[in-house]
């Protein structure tokens, strides 16, 4: 039997004019957080918990209780790279516990795509040792990553590649999806070398978009709606904030906040029917999968190998297609809690996981020098 | 090797405190790295303090230039302020000492995880010389 639920999420959605170009961020933040007020059926008056996490605001828990009149009790805007959504679950439920609040909003907006090639608006702050060389960030980050697991363990490019497909496949599946006509892992190979061993096609989206969550406590929810989705557990770790720092190059700090995760909610991993792990890159799923101990450390690139994280296969990974080939709005975590929340929900259209009752939520940030990690269940995950 | 056979205009970082003294450390064409006078730790990047003791004002020290290629990636897309020099190699350097470096690979030929590399200077523009490695000998079992 899992754990008792921490949190409910008991509303949950994107900013409708994510892909319009029209708003700012903190446009989409509120209009993402008004539209999962109005979903959770609570007033905005009942709002007396604000978290956000952002790379265009400095406070961005002020930002969003001024643009939408809330004047919260309890704020928090840990930031931890994308993953901080994820970690705000647990933040969020420890606050509820505490009686710190009652209902808390969640909420993300971010026009990276908009911005990014014109100017880069951004607090991140590089490292003075790294700059004269010329990193390319993220992404040499997570190259040399990625070529110090093939060095280590035979890792391939072709394994590296599958992820993409699968991720792309899974995309053909979402109508919201950026990226939808399936690729071939010949496809990815011949995608221009970006970063090596990362292909074009081994890298995410950029897009804009955002999305928001309400949260409250778990004994609440079924007085909210009939299909409330629980926290049974999470945990967050990090590692270093640059590169340089990182201690192996081969495991992330998923290595600690996944089994913690999974031990709080007293659930084993081989009864997670869903997966939604953040995919900067393709090497990043790898790593998880070992780090969350689908499999053991090294294996992760045979493990995916034979297809099982495609449509159909024993898997279910990414289902929304990812940030590889959904969307990514330069914070991943929101969306992989969302896709999660629809899988649980019922909701996922010809995506649906059959009968799924638990998810495991498996984010990253930094470059994959921090991560968080939660398992959440639906009514049927809870027996 | 000629001198100057290595530069490239690179972006020269504004640096206050312990990164200022480890770039005037560069412009006199040292590589320092500090280790802990108590616990005997090397540590880099430098910092106020060891990070395995805590012990407070680490002692610098001058590293061998000597070590390995532990990882690296050849960049094919510049960073902003590198325009037109890819592809370069960035790698991380694993140093005798221990601690690890960011740095680029420079000279001709493959570069490939484990082969011993030595230090040269690069200057990147702005009186601003910086630690690189040339790639030395065969790929070794350091790893």
């Amino acid at each position: 039997m899992p754990a008792e639920p921490i949190l409910a999420i008991v509303g949950a959605a994107m900013p409708a004019s994510q892909d319009t170009g029209s708003l700012t961020p903190a446009g989409l933040m509120a209009e993402a957080g008004a539209a999962a007020i109005k979903d959770a059926g609570v007033e905005k008056s009942e709002i007396d918990g604000l978290l956000s996490a952002s790379s265009f605001y400095y406070m961005p828990t002020l930002n969003l209780g001024e643009y939408l009149g809330i004047v919260p009790r309890y704020s928090d805007s840990t930031t931890i790279g994308g993953c901080s959504f994820v970690a705000h679950l647990r933040h969020a439920a420890g606050a509820i516990a505490a009686g710190e609040m009652t209902t808390g909003l969640i909420a993300y907006g971010s026009t990276q795509r908009s911005v990014g090639s014109r100017f880069v608006k951004t607090m991140s702050e590089p490292l003075a040792y790294e700059i004269p060389y010329g990193p390319r960030w993220p992404i040499a980050g997570y190259a040399m990553q990625a070529q110090r697991h093939m060095y280590e363990f035979g890792t391939t490019s072709e394994q590296l590649a599958e992820v993409a497909v699968a991720a792309r496949a899974w995309a053909g599946l979402n109508p919201a999806a950026a990226m939808r006509d399936p690729i071939t892992i010949d496809d990815v190979l011949a995608s221009p070398m970006i970063c090596s061993p990362l292909h074009r096609l081994d890298c995410c989206l950029v897009s804009d978009g955002g999305g928001a969550l309400v949260v409250t406590a778990p004994e609440r929810a079924r007085d909210l709606t009939d299909n409330p989705i629980y926290v049974l557990g999470g945990a967050e770790s990090h590692f270093a904030r640059y590169i340089t720092g990182h201690p192996d190059f081969v495991t992330s700090p998923g290595a600690i906040s996944g089994p913690e995760a999974l031990g709080n909610a007293e659930v084993d991993i081989s009864d997670i029917d869903h997966f939604q792990i953040y995919d900067p890159f393709t090497i990043a799923v790898i790593f998880a999968v070992e780090d969350l101990g689908l499999c053991a450390k090294g294996e992760g690139g045979p493990f995916l190998e034979d297809m099982r994280a495609r449509p159909g296969g024993a898997l279910p990974l990414n289902t929304d297609g990812g940030g590889l080939s959904h969307r990514h709005p330069g914070m991943l975590g929101m969306n992989i809690i969302l896709e999660a929340v629809a899988q649980l929900r019922g909701e996922a259209g010809s995506r649906q996981v059959d009968d799924a009752g638990l998810s495991l939520v498996h984010g990253l940030g930094g470059v994959y020098t921090a991560t968080a990690t939660a398992v959440l269940a639906n009514e049927r995950g809870l027996a | 090797m000629t001198e100057g056979a290595f530069d490239y205009p690179g972006v020269v970082p504004p640096a206050v405190g312990e990164e200022a003294k480890w770039f005037d450390f560069c412009r006199n064409h040292q590589l320092m790295i500090q280790r802990c006078a108590a616990c005997g730790h090397y540590q880099f990047p430098p910092r106020s303090v060891c990070v395995e003791c805590l012990e407070e004002a680490p002692e610098w020290v001058e590293a061998a230039g000597t070590g390995s290629v532990f990882t690296f990636t050849i960049q094919h897309r510049e960073a902003a302020g590198f325009a037109g020099q890819a592809p370069y190699t960035l790698a991380m350097v694993q140093l005798d000492e221990g601690p690890r470096i960011m740095s680029r690979i420079v000279g001709d030929g493959d570069v490939a995880i484990g082969m011993d590399v030595a230090l040269r200077s690069a200057n990147v523009g702005a009186d601003l010389d910086v630690p690189v490695f040339l790639a030395v000998g065969p790929e070794s079992d350091a790893g």
